[in-house]
């Protein structure tokens, strides 16, 4: 989830327009940038994955003046043509292939705030559209302190040394990756590669080794005035997006777009594209999936609150840096916003359908109404457990299980196969609680099965156990025997040991020649080693394997 | 407050005398003294009488007393032996009256009733009184005091102190013939509330059978003997009944709303491929929340795609939006990414598969268990349960999924709902519903809700709006129960399952 941070007073200068922070927190809600905190003038939103152009306040001004009618329609952007040229090299093209670039003259950095919110935006289109910095990242720097045409290629570990961002000294690629913070943080991107990509001026000036760092010398400062920005990534059309999000941002403090010419080895293109894209949105469409009745007039000025241009005959002009939308259905969710979704009546439909119960699920309800009936508590317990508990401690019989790729903590290593070892923890739990303790659980287990759609079978199991200083094997027994003649089910039990139950006092619960089950007084060392101080005897039962026969 | 036996017959005795001592309600009620004793003691407990103790002198006759008064005293023996004597010599009246001689003369002088006299170097004895008969008579102070002791036990000092002199008790008690020693008396005295109880009547307490047998039925023993009374207004002994799980009673009631709504229930696999959970549903390959991260895969374990048809049509949907109308996520779509399995992220997963085999109108819900790779915290878990559910219909509106979530959601008891824009890669018009918690004065987010994208249904060949939406239970379930922490819905702890009430489970 990206959050973001500004000033009310930065967005209000931005906005242009005076306006209580209750309703800018209102709007922005209902505009679809729900705000987290408010801490003084600080307002903190965040911001949905599918809009990356509202990760600095310049985009978000952009989208409120829109939303409360002070700016509507298309935002225009004035690009001027300019001559700077990018060549870039076939070196690059099984490293890091893409590249887009712009310039941006005559802007401000004086204020404090412009330089935060630059280099926040920068770490956020990082952090999210640009998958850590994997996917797309970006660079900007003075263009007064580069020398024209630029080049772009990829450098041995030792070919160039240049003081990175932040230092004082000169390193190589292959030091930087070894021992600077950023090196360190994303040097995981240019792994096994035996060349890294970087950007030099004519002058063999470095400008960056993308996407680690920026060089020291090409940097920008409060007073610098014309800014030269690239994106380098691995998704061609996510850099020129990135760009554009980047470009279009800086441009709504004031500046001057000018484009540049990227040469590489299929040709020559012009860079950056604001170009918008055209979609025709039907009337009948957005009526039909709103459940409202608008007309074109309404429609078109919904859409252009939403900075979006419109045509008389709905043809929609969508702005560059709006990556999200890409389909006429993203159009109607603009009306929808623009409309405000707290003006929709809610209405229930008359058509008339019929409720169902799933067949299992109401076989477990009864289930589980029958153990209530004997006086035995439901108990809920965590499908993720650990070997330790499950083999060592509760000495649950072998079998496959699946394990966790990725587990977060030791505690959830596997999926269970068994529910008991979950129900003796919630009875060592509970030393504490009044005798005797009747507990059952119906639940899912899995083990790996190869013949299944996604390789693991799914049982439900039952497990039922008690505790009390006289506890035993009778008592569970009728409670199994209670099921057995409830369901009319073929259950028997036949002698067999567990390391888990006292030998000689427990069974395996046979149906038609399969064991589903097991039944049993639990070991002593079981209990000592969970430090339960009573009796316990329980049973486990696959009621997936029963079930067909009992209902 | 039960009176019984001794307790009663002592403070209707108290009710005229207010204050006794504990020896003498021994004697007057025909009970041994720690019988008494024990009876006053619970009495003072229940506050009806007061014990207090005072340490007094008595006087009681000794062996040697007693003595005297059968033999008589000494010197009186002394006397009617020189009146029975033929002689006067001392030494043979001494022999005549044996072991207490020299006692007996030494106090007959003194009291002046003979004289020794010598006489040819012999001594003789010869009376001193004119009458000695009277003397013998007559009972000489001592002896009245002695034998008023003697009638009983223990006199006191003070008793005594009235009837005689000082000399005569010391007399006495120099010859030891009595003794005086200290003693602690008790006394019983009535309260006002035991006043009062006796006024009004204490009353009768039962004896009679507690134990009903098949013996006491049959036998008719009870119609003589009658029954024990019980202290019915007493608590029983703690039980409890087996329930459900405080969770499974909400989701059951969550259950109900959908059936009453008319919906059909599914379920679907937790293990599920990334294909159902992920790329039917149109979450780019490389979507954040299908990173190792947030998800979890599972180790050797692959699965199989659906048939050829249908995973054409995701693929093209995702590299190019196919004939949807979209322009697709634009990137080459992999069958290995789509091939491993996954533990459920969320119930949308069931949803997806069920467009399979759909037909409009169609309602359909399901409640399951979902996991993200999360660390567990008190707000947080890593597995928790999902209601998901979708409808299926030519003439579904984004009116219509406000209406089914109001619904829901008033259903459950929550009465202020809102409605705002939010994101999922699945559904466009998407939306959060929030609703209002009044002890903290915020909006609560409970999951997500939307329309599907054409890209999600269109490759099932639905061409048809599908409302669809996936709720978390835990936390709107925490504010059903009150509750402060997440995790405490897995500890199970007895107490807190067993004392939360139907009223709150059920929402009455």
């Amino acid at each position: 989830m990206a959050t973001l941070k500004f000033s009310y007073s930065d967005l209000i200068e931005l906005v242009g327009e005076e306006i209580p922070i209750s309703e800018v927190v209102e709007s922005l809600t209902m505009m679809g940038v729900p705000v987290e905190e408010v801490k003084g003038d600080e307002i903190e939103v965040e911001v949905f994955p599918n809009r990356p152009d509202l990760l600095s306040v310049e985009g978000i001004a952009r989208a409120l003046k829109g939303f409360l009618g002070i700016e509507t329609g298309l935002p225009s952007f004035r690009v001027t043509s300019g001559e700077i040229e990018v060549f870039v090299g076939d070196s690059v093209k099984e490293i890091r292939p893409y590249i887009s670039c712009g310039v941006i003259k005559g802007v401000d950095l004086g204020r404090e705030e412009t330089i935060v919110s630059l280099m926040q935006m920068q770490e956020k289109l990082h952090e999210t559209i640009g998958r850590r910095r994997r996917k797309a990242s970006i660079g900007i720097y003075d263009l007064d302190k580069i020398s024209p045409p630029i080049y772009y290629k990829a450098v041995g570990p030792e070919e160039v040394r240049f003081v990175p961002l932040d230092s004082f000294e000169e390193m190589c690629p292959r030091e930087i990756i070894e021992s600077h913070p950023k090196g360190i943080e994303y040097g995981w991107i240019l792994s096994n590669l035996d060349k890294y990509p970087l950007l030099v001026d004519s002058n063999g000036t470095v400008l960056s080794m993308p996407p680690i760092i920026n060089s020291e010398e090409t940097k920008v400062e409060e007073n610098t005035k014309n800014l030269f920005v690239d994106v380098t990534g691995t998704h061609e059309e996510t850099v020129s997006q990135v760009l554009n999000i980047v470009l279009t941002s800086i441009a709504e403090r004031g500046g001057v777009i000018e484009s540049v010419i990227v040469r590489d080895w299929r040709g020559e293109r012009t860079s950056p594209d604001l170009s918008p894209l055209k979609i025709n949105l039907r009337k009948s469409y957005v009526e039909k999936l709103l459940g409202i009745e608008l007309k074109a007039g309404e429609i078109k000025s919904l859409l252009e609150k939403m900075r979006l241009g419109v045509s008389d005959d709905l043809s929609v002009l969508v702005p560059a840096y709006r990556v999200d939308v890409l389909h006429e259905i993203d159009l109607v969710e603009e009306i929808a916003i623009a409309y405000n979704y707290m003006k929709f009546e809610a209405k229930l439909p008359e058509k008339m359908t019929l409720g169902e119960e799933d067949r299992i699920e109401s076989f477990l309800d009864l289930v589980r109404d029958v153990l209530i009936g004997l006086g035995y508590q439901e108990v809920m317990t965590f499908s993720l457990t650990n070997e330790e508990i499950v083999f060592n401690k509760c000495m649950a019989p072998k079998v496959k299980y699946i394990e966790i790729m990725n587990p977060k903590t030791e505690k959830y290593r596997i999926i269970r196969p068994w529910i008991y070892p979950g129900l003796i923890k919630v009875l060592s739990n509970n030393k504490s609680s009044t005798f005797p303790q009747m507990i059952f659980e119906v639940g899912e287990v899995a083990y790996p099965d190869e013949a299944e759609e996604t390789g693991a079978r799914i049982e439900i199991h039952l497990c039922a156990a008690v505790t009390h200083p006289k506890a035993g094997y009778t008592e569970i027994r009728s409670v199994l025997d209670v099921l057995i003649r409830e369901f009319s089910v073929e259950l028997q039990v036949r002698p067999r040991d567990f390391a888990a139950f006292i030998p000689g006092r427990s069974g395996e619960i046979i149906h038609k020649e399969r064991q589903v089950g097991f039944i049993g007084e639990v070991h002593p060392e079981v209990l000592v080693l969970m430090g339960l101080e009573n009796p316990v005897a329980l049973f486990e039962l696959n009621l997936s394997e029963i079930f067909e026969e009992s209902l | 407050m039960e009176i019984r036996g001794i307790e009663r017959k002592l403070l209707y005795e108290l009710k005229s005398l207010k204050v006794a001592e504990l020896e003498q309600l021994s004697k007057t009620l025909n009970e041994d003294i720690a019988s008494v004793m024990r009876a006053s003691k619970e009495l003072e407990n229940k506050g009806l009488v007061k014990l207090h103790e005072e340490w007094k002198r008595v006087i009681t006759t000794t062996e040697k007393g007693r003595k005297a008064l059968e033999e008589g005293f000494p010197e009186k023996l002394l006397v009617s032996c020189i009146l029975r004597s033929e002689t006067n010599e001392l030494e043979k009246i001494l022999n005549l009256v044996g072991r207490e001689a020299s006692i007996a003369l030494g106090w007959a002088i003194r009291r002046g009733w003979v004289k020794i006299e010598e006489r040819n170097g012999k001594k003789t004895v010869a009376l001193s009184v004119e009458d000695p008969r009277k003397l013998l008579d007559e009972e000489t102070e001592e002896e009245k005091l002695l034998k008023f002791v003697s009638k009983s036990e223990e006199v006191s000092l003070d008793e005594i102190r009235s009837k005689t002199s000082e000399t005569t008790l010391n007399n006495l008690k120099l010859r030891g013939l009595i003794s005086e020693y200290k003693k602690r008396t008790w006394y019983v005295e009535i309260t006002e509330e035991g006043q009062k109880l006796v006024e009004r009547g204490i009353p009768e307490s039962e004896n009679g059978l507690s134990e009903i047998t098949p013996y006491v039925i049959k036998s008719g023993v009870w119609k003589k003997i009658g029954f024990k009374k019980y202290k019915v207004e007493a608590s029983g002994p703690k039980i409890y009944p087996g329930k459900r799980h405080p969770l499974r009673e909400i989701i059951d009631r969550i259950r109900r709303i959908f059936l009453e709504m008319g919906f059909k229930e599914a379920r679907g696999p937790i293990v599920e491929s990334s294909f159902w959970c992920f790329d039917a549903l149109f979450q780019p390959q490389d979507h954040p929340a299908r990173e190792l991260a947030d998800t979890f895969y599972l180790k050797g374990l692959e699965s199989k795609l659906p048939e050829r048809d249908l995973v054409e049509k995701v693929r093209k949907t995702h590299e190019n939006g196919w004939i949807t109308g979209s322009r697709g996520w634009r990137y080459k779509w992999k069958e290995e990414i789509a091939k491993k399995s996954v533990l459920r992220t969320h119930t949308t997963a069931v949803s997806a598969r069920y467009l399979q085999k759909v037909s409009p109108p169609s309602k359909v819900f399901s409640i399951g268990k979902v996991y993200r790779n999360e660390k567990t915290d008190w707000r947080r878990l890593h597995e928790f349960f999902q209601v998901e559910g979708i409808v299926v219909d030519e003439e579904a509106t984004f009116r219509d999924l406000l209406g089914y979530l109001s619904t829901f959601f008033r259903k459950l008891g929550f009465e202020k709902i809102r409605f705002r824009p939010a994101y999922f890669p699945y559904t466009e018009i998407s939306v959060e519903p929030e609703v209002y918690v009044k002890e903290r004065d915020t909006w609560l987010e409970l999951g997500g809700a939307g329309i599907f994208r054409p890209e999600v249904t269109e490759p099932f060949g639905i061409d048809c709006p599908v409302l669809a939406w996936g709720l978390g239970l835990e936390r709107p379930i925490m504010l059903i129960l009150g509750m402060r922490d997440i995790r405490d819905f897995y500890k199970n702890d007895l107490n807190w399952i067993r004392e939360l009430p139907y009223r709150i489970l059920r929402g009455v």
